[in-house]
């Protein structure tokens, strides 16, 4: 980091983590919201959304690559967990044979998902404040 | 080179370095908490200060000493092989903010006593 | 994890103490650097305009220092806020101390020339 950047390298990785937990809550919604949807553009029911991390990574003055916080990779479909098969005849979306394919979303799994990114959106926030707490304190020694 | 400057007081500047580097090593494993296979990282300064200091270096020498990043790879994984154990980093965190705020202390009271010793008559 | 100082402040406070009593004792110190800047002894009066600007120089130099602080920050050639702190005390005490020296070579000037008279 050059410049100025490297007083708020901090700051930034938290932002990150910020963008992406938030990233993240957006997605849950979305797979709560569509937990009930059995019939898409693309045809069949909606397949869960899972957002993929990995570490931020920067090279250092060393040479040596360091973490600078958090990216979001991309949004994928979750492929493996497969859908819910349930028979109810009388569903609009209902097969020949009276069986309906439900999304893959389990919801109390969201759920548990929603409170860990909460949790995380949180400590990145905290770790913020110290940032602001410690730059505060290095200036009052110029005092 | 500046009269007011002792090995010393260039130990007190490499402590604060090392200690806001840190502080910026525990945020790249909060922003990391829910990262598949991330391993937290740590930063070591204090611990081989104290480790050279017993070999018998000079405050010159430790003053010059650069801190070491490392993985952790003791702490054990989740199933999706990331270690970060949020409580604890957010404790290390608070940690690290008081020795932060304990160097620049020392480093305050220095610059205060060398200034009552320069306006002294 | 940080090994070290655990918290509590009276660990803190101890270790503070401990720091502060030896800087008591640097502080007696800076009265003999200030000696140590002005040389052995009295400046023969040839000498004194030259070490008075040469102390009014640096003087000079330190104002200009820390005057250049914010483009040095944006050359990225300071770290971090408290390295802008230390940077801004030094060049305050720095002038402080070159000022000390200013003023005790006036003095010694002076003595030197109500003695010959």
């Amino acid at each position: 980091m050059e410049g100025i950047r490297r007083f708020f390298g901090g700051f930034r990785a938290a932002a990150s983590g910020l963008a992406a937990e938030r990233a993240r809550v957006d997605v849950i919604a979305r797979n709560i919201a569509n937990a009930q949807t059995t019939s898409t553009p693309e045809g069949g029911p909606y397949r869960r959304e899972v957002l993929r991390f990995a570490p931020l990574l920067e090279r250092a003055e060393d040479g040596r690559m360091r973490t600078q916080g958090v990216r979001v990779v991309g949004v994928e479909r979750d492929s493996s967990t497969p859908f819910e098969r349930i028979h109810d005849p009388d569903h609009p979306d209902a097969d020949a044979e009276g069986f309906v394919l439900l999304p893959n979303v389990n919801t109390a799994r969201e759920m548990a998902d929603l409170i860990t990114a909460m949790r995380a959106y949180e400590a990145n926030a905290s770790v913020q404040e110290n940032f602001v707490s410690m730059a505060e304190r290095a200036l009052r020694m110029a005092q | 080179m500046n009269p007011l400057e002792s090995p010393n007081s260039r130990l007190l500047l490499s402590l604060l370095d090392a200690t806001a580097q840190r502080a910026r090593v525990i945020a790249g494993n909060v922003a990391n908490q829910n990262t598949p296979g991330y391993r937290r990282q740590v930063l070591a300064f204090e611990d081989r200060l104290r480790e050279a200091l017993a070999r018998g270096r000079s405050v010159d020498e430790l003053a010059h000493m650069t801190p070491e990043v490392g993985e952790d790879t003791l702490t054990p994984a989740r199933a999706d092989g990331n270690n970060v154990n949020l409580e604890l980093e957010m404790s290390a965190m608070r940690e690290n903010r008081l020795l932060y705020e304990m160097y620049s202390t020392l480093h305050a009271s220095r610059a205060n006593l060398i200034t009552a010793a320069l306006e002294s008559r | 994890m940080i090994d070290g100082i655990q918290g509590g402040s009276s660990l803190a406070r101890a270790a503070l103490e401990a720091a502060l009593s030896s800087q008591r004792a640097a502080a007696a110190g800076i009265e003999s650097r200030v000696q140590e800047s002005l040389g052995s002894g009295a400046a023969p009066k040839a000498d004194f305009a030259g070490s008075l600007a040469d102390s009014l120089r640096a003087v000079d130099s330190e104002v200009r220092g820390a005057d250049e602080l914010p483009l040095a920050m944006l050359r990225g050639e300071i770290g971090d806020f408290h390295e802008v702190a230390a940077r801004i005390k030094n060049a305050e005490l720095t002038f402080k101390f070159a000022l000390e020296v200013r003023n005790k070579l006036i003095d010694a000037y002076r003595e030197t020339m109500r003695m010959s008279v």
